[in-house]
Order: C-alpha cells, then sequence, then structure tokens
C-alpha cells in the first residue's frame, strides 16, 4: 500500500501538484541554500498553540537564533505523507501518545544523552506507557475528565456511569468526536473494570453511546469543547482537563471532576531522515529543562513532564494539573497507547460509522 | 466565429482563400486565448483528478474500494444525505433568489444598486468566518433562539448550533448570491416590453408571470441551480462547523478517510465517487437548461 502511495507522491511532486495535494504545506522557507534550518513546529490550534509559541518557540528562537514557526491543526494523513515522500515540512509534530507509538519505527533513535539523564525525573502514569522509548521522550501528559457548569443547580456526574445516566442526571453531554478516549470511559459507564478494558469491546462502547445519542452535542477542538460549556450547550462534558481548567480560571462557572480521570501521554519524536535533526535535538533539550516546562504547563494546562517542574508549580495552579499528585491518585488509570496503535484504525471507521448515521 | 462562418457559407458568396485563411488564424487565435485556462486546469485539476482515480484503483489494485463504498451503509447515508442537503439548498436558493432578482432587474436603478452590491458584499467574507457567525447566532443565549424566545416561540435551553437547520440555513446563504447572479444575468436581457405587451393585450399579473416571466428566467435558475447544487455537494467547512456528526456530507467522509485513518484509496474513491455525482448533476441540469432554453 505505501508503494503506491510513495509513487503516487513522487508523480505529484514531479509534476509540481503535490503542494496543492497536500494543501501546501508551506514549502517556501526551503528556499535557496541555508535558509532552510527555520523549524516547523504543528499543534492543533487554540491555546495550546500560543502557549508552544510564546514559551517554546519565541524563548527558543532568541537563546539559540534558530527561527521556529509555529502552525496549526494537526492533520495525520499529511504528515504521514510527508513521512513516507521523505519530503518533511513539518519537523515537530504534537502528536498523541497512540500515534507515536504506532509509527515508533519512523522515528530517530534519540541520543543516549537525552534518554538516559531525564528518565529518572520524568511524570510515571498510573499503570501507563513508560516515559521513555528508544524513540521518544515524554513531553507532558493530560487527562479526560468530566467538566461541568457549577450553575447547572442539579448535582453533577462523579462517576463515568453517572455521567451516562441521562435520567438519574438529565442534561445534554458534550463529547469527543474521537473514540479515543470515549471508547474507555463509556465501557467503564457500562460496568467493566478498568483492568478489564483492553482489548477494548468497541461494538459494545459503541452501543452504549448510541443508548444517549439523543443527549449528546459532539465537540470536535478544544474550542469547541469550550464553547459548548460556555455557552450552556451542556452542562457536563468529556474534556480535556486543561481546556476546562482554562475556562474555571478565567472566571467561568466549570469545574472539574477528577473521579476516574484517564490519563494520557505525550511523546517528543524525530521523524527519520529530517535534515534538521540537530535543530530538533536542541529543541527537545530546551522543553526539557524544567523552567520552560514549568512556562509550558502556566500556559497551556497540560502538566509538565518533569516531576521538578510539576513540584515548582504553586498549589492553587497545581490543582488543575492532571499530574498533581491527588489527581493522579483519583485516576482510573492510563490510555494503553499500544491497543491503539493496533487498532486506531478499526475504532475510528467504526466511530465514524456511528457518529455519521 | 459565427460572422466569419457565415461569409464562408453564405449562398453565392465568391470563393474567398482568405476566409478560410482567416479561418485557421482565427482558430490559432482560439488556441492561444485557452492556453492560460489549460496551463491552470491541466496541474492543479487535471492531473490530481487522474492521480486520485488512479489510487483509487491501485492502492490495493483493483476496485474493493468502490465495493466498500457501495456496500457501506454509512457511505450510502452520507451520500444520500449530501444529494437531499444539496438539493433542499438549490430549491430554497431559487426560492429566495427568484423575487430578488425580479426586483434587482425590474426595480428603480437605486433599488438594483442596492440589491446587487448587497449580493456583492457576501462574496467578500470567508466562508469560515461565516460559518463560525452562524455557529454564535444559532447557538444557545445567540440572536436566533433568543429572537424567538422574546416571541414566545421557544424555551430559554433552545440551540439550534449543530441542527441540519443550521447547516441549511448557512449554505442557503452561501448559495442564494451564485443563484442571483445567475438568474440576474440571464433575465435582464429579456425585453421588459414583451411583459408591457401581455399586459395590454389583458394578461393579469399571475398569468404574465406564469407565462411570460418565470419562463423567461428558466435558463438562468438552471444555470444558478448546477453551480449551487454541484457546489453543496463537495461542502466541508459548513457542515463541518454548523452541523452535528449526522448532518456531515461527504466531504467530511472523504476528510476522515485521508487525515484520520490513512486510507487513502477509499478516501480517493470517494472523492471519484463524489466527481461522478457532480457530473451527472451538471448533465441533468444542462438537459434542463436546453429544454428551458427550447421553450423561452
Amino acid at each position: 500500500m505505501s508503494v503506491t502511495r510513495r509513487s503516487f507522491l513522487q508523480a505529484g511532486l514531479a509534476l509540481g501538484v503535490a503542494p496543492v495535494v497536500l494543501g501546501a504545506c508551506g514549502t517556501s522557507e526551503g528556499g535557496a541554500g541555508g535558509a532552510a534550518k527555520t523549524i516547523t513546529m504543528v499543534t492543533w490550534g487554540g491555546s495550546t498553540q500560543t502557549g508552544i509559541k510564546d514559551t517554546i518557540a519565541a524563548p527558543f528562537q532568541r537563546q539559540t537564533g534558530i527561527p521556529v514557526r509555529v502552525t496549526a491543526p494537526v492533520d495525520y494523513g499529511k504528515y504521514l505523507a510527508q513521512i513516507k515522500s521523505g519530503e518533511l515540512t513539518w519537523d515537530w509534530v504534537d502528536v498523541e501518545g497512540w500515534f507515536a507509538v504506532a509509527h515508533s519505527d519512523d522515528w530517530e533513535i534519540l541520543p543516549a544523552s537525552i534518554t538516559s539523564t531525564t528518565a529518572s525525573s520524568l511524570v510515571q502514569l498510573p499503570g501507563g506507557p513508560k516515559a521513555v522509548e528508544p524513540w521518544g521522550i515524554e513531553n507532558g501528559s493530560y487527562s479526560f475528565a468530566i467538566a461541568y457548569r457549577t450553575d447547572h443547580g442539579d448535582p453533577h456526574p462523579k462517576s463515568w456511569r453517572e455521567f451516562f445516566d441521562t435520567s438519574a442526571l438529565p442534561g445534554k453531554r458534550s463529547i469527543y468526536n474521537y473514540p479515543y478516549g470515549m471508547l474507555e470511559v463509556a465501557l467503564l459507564a457500562d460496568g467493566v473494570p478498568f483492568g478489564e478494558l483492553y482489548p477494548l469491546d468497541i461494538d459494545r462502547a459503541i452501543r452504549k453511546l448510541n443508548s444517549v445519542r439523543g443527549d449528546l452535542v459532539f465537540w470536535n477542538s478544544g474550542a469547541e469543547l469550550q464553547q459548548q460549556l460556555q455557552s450552556g450547550a451542556a452542562p457536563f462534558a468529556f474534556a480535556w482537563n486543561n481546556r476546562a481548567a482554562a475556562l474555571a480560571q478565567s472566571g467561568q462557572p466549570v469545574a472539574l471532576e477528577w473521579a476516574q480521570n484517564l490519563q494520557d501521554i505525550g511523546y517528543d519524536v524525530i521523524p527519520k531522515n529530517n535534515p534538521r535533526k540537530a535543530e530538533l535535538i536542541s529543541l527537545i533539550n530546551f522543553r526539557a529543562a524544567p523552567e520552560n516546562q514549568v512556562a509550558y504547563a502556566l500556559a497551556t494546562g497540560y502538566s509538565p513532564a518533569s516531576t521538578v517542574a510539576m513540584s515548582k508549580i504553586s498549589a492553587d495552579r497545581a490543582k488543575w494539573f492532571n499530574a498533581y499528585p491527588p489527581n493522579l491518585e483519583q485516576a482510573v488509570g492510563s490510555i494503553n497507547l499500544d491497543w491503539w496503535a493496533k487498532n486506531f484504525d478499526t475504532a475510528t471507521s467504526k466511530w465514524n460509522a456511528w457518529a455519521n448515521a | 466565429m459565427t460572422s466569419v462562418q457565415s461569409n464562408v457559407t453564405e449562398p453565392g458568396a465568391p470563393f474567398d482563400p482568405d476566409g478560410a485563411h482567416r479561418d485557421r488564424l482565427r482558430a490559432l487565435v482560439d488556441q492561444v486565448l485557452l492556453a492560460p485556462a489549460l496551463i491552470l486546469l491541466v496541474p492543479i485539476f487535471l492531473l490530481p483528478s487522474a492521480l486520485m482515480l488512479y489510487l483509487s484503483l491501485t492502492d490495493p489494485v483493483g476496485v474493493s474500494h468502490y465495493a466498500a463504498v457501495l456496500s457501506s451503509g454509512t457511505a450510502r447515508a452520507v451520500i444520500l444525505r449530501s444529494l437531499a442537503i444539496s438539493l433542499e439548498v438549490t430549491v430554497i436558493s431559487v426560492i429566495v433568489a427568484v423575487p430578488y432578482a425580479y426586483l434587482s432587474v425590474r426595480g428603480s436603478r437605486r433599488l438594483r444598486a442596492l440589491l446587487l452590491a448587497a449580493v456583492g458584499c457576501t462574496l467578500f467574507f470567508s466562508v469560515i468566518v461565516r460559518a463560525y457567525a452562524w455557529l454564535a447566532l444559532f447557538a444557545k443565549g445567540g440572536v436566533v433562539p433568543a429572537t424567538l424566545r422574546v416571541l414566545h416561540l421557544a424555551g430559554p435551553d433552545l440551540n439550534l448550533a449543530h441542527t441540519r437547520l443550521a447547516v441549511i440555513v448557512a449554505m442557503v446563504q452561501y448559495g442564494v448570491p451564485y443563484m442571483v447572479l445567475s438568474i440576474y444575468d440571464s433575465f435582464r436581457r429579456v425585453d421588459v416590453r414583451v411583459e408591457q405587451a401581455a399586459a395590454i393585450c389583458g394578461a393579469g399579473a399571475i398569468l404574465r408571470w406564469r407565462t411570460i416571466t418565470l419562463p423567461q428566467m428558466l435558463p438562468g435558475i438552471a444555470a444558478g441551480s448546477v453551480i449551487v447544487f454541484v457546489t453543496s455537494l463537495g461542502y466541508y467547512i459548513i457542515p463541518a462547523v454548523v452541523g452535528s456528526p449526522s448532518d456531515s456530507m461527504i466531504g467530511q467522509l472523504i476528510s476522515q478517510q485521508i487525515s484520520l485513518t490513512d486510507n487513502w484509496g477509499l478516501g480517493s474513491a470517494l472523492a471519484c465517487v463524489l466527481m461522478l455525482v457532480s457530473v451527472l448533476a451538471f448533465i441533468i441540469f444542462r438537459r434542463v437548461n436546453n429544454w428551458a432554453g427550447g421553450r423561452a
């Protein structure tokens, strides 16, 4: 399959059409000669993009003189096409943990200087994935948790079972239009203990979701999640903890229920054959420094990867982070990246068949 | 072109070798004039389309992706939904655009300037901005639900964002300007004295409208319908932003195959089906147009 894909892309490149097919993903900085050292960072948009710009890209550029560009959104199709065609224009991509694991053969083995020195001081998620792999290093974590409006009157769901029990707690539920994490919480709600979740019973999870379909509204991005919580379109949401925390900290009547929160990790990786490998290693080193992690965490709401950085965040801010020890203790577990690496396509196809119906 | 040809073919005209020469020259000029469009279309449209067709049949080799499209309940539902939404949007656009275009042609100069400027204005706003504006207008607490509430037509919890209604309204707003401009362009060439003559002969307003005005608008309506229907079919942004997953259209399904599940073959097959449906729609509207043109 990848052979025809590659020949398709190469034929396209030869004809000069690939930038059009791929949505013109910024080849202009290639230019003549040495100008090609600009690092392009790609993330999901919204406050994460602003946070990366202000706390990573700008200070890194000031410190090293390497120009950094930040764009959005992440598109796995475009990124994989770049990796397979060898025409990389996205240097650092804010990929989810499962994606990093699924494509681990496509990443450079990181220098031991990075992987050995920091390993001992990284946040370890409950029962979860390794913080350091030969090809990647933890760059932070977040949690899926129940967010709710505090002005709703009725009690809020305190478990995923209650979240799906729309007769006991009436009201719309805003959920992620994406199976990742959603299938887990649907199965937890259906009575599957966390220890028996994997391999996920996709059909059972979707049946559970379908049983409350009339009460569901869907979000596709962090901004949409925030808009739905803010407008009151739904009093309860399956939320990224950082996006709900940002609303609460800006004075909105929104809070987080940490019980049964589902944790997940991200990795910094470098695609093989990247001509800017040296620059990317400097970038990863820069990101690993605790003081830079604190700034990034405060700007984006993602937990820092380093326990040192986490301990430097004041208690009133720290309580909004998934790696804050009391929140870690309430976690139901972490997403199984190996299962998702193998089953993402199946799960997503089934999810879309259900959601699009 | 026609005048040159008529010089040559006119019965009894003297033999004119220069005429044939001029014809060849004219054909050459035509080809040169077409060149910029071809230079643009071949690399950025025709070749990628051909590659897409190729990919849909070779990744893996065979028609398995087309079989998957045909046997998938989701694909069928989404394609039928796309057709239904596009048809609804086209019909509503016609209903809105016919009186609008009529007033733009027959109204006073000032009214015409105002109406056409209003249509022209909407073309300056990006479709993304408009989609998010509609989202704000339709969302709970937005202008539309608040107005309905003041009129006692809705309760405080009404949320019209992420509904089929929101998708249709937002897409109609996108379609109407094209429909208006298309009808306006064909209708303004119609002689107003035909209507006056009918009135003098005693035809009432309804009879005049039915037998004179509307038939003369039909070519414009048919042309506008092609544009609106075909562009609506491929719509991606509007249903993605203002709709819910159960309003998703074929463009979103294609995007999911390419961006999420890395299934370029199936995505390409879906795109080819979309192109085929668009071409079919184009042919059907052309037939209607010719039929209307024959009648007008």
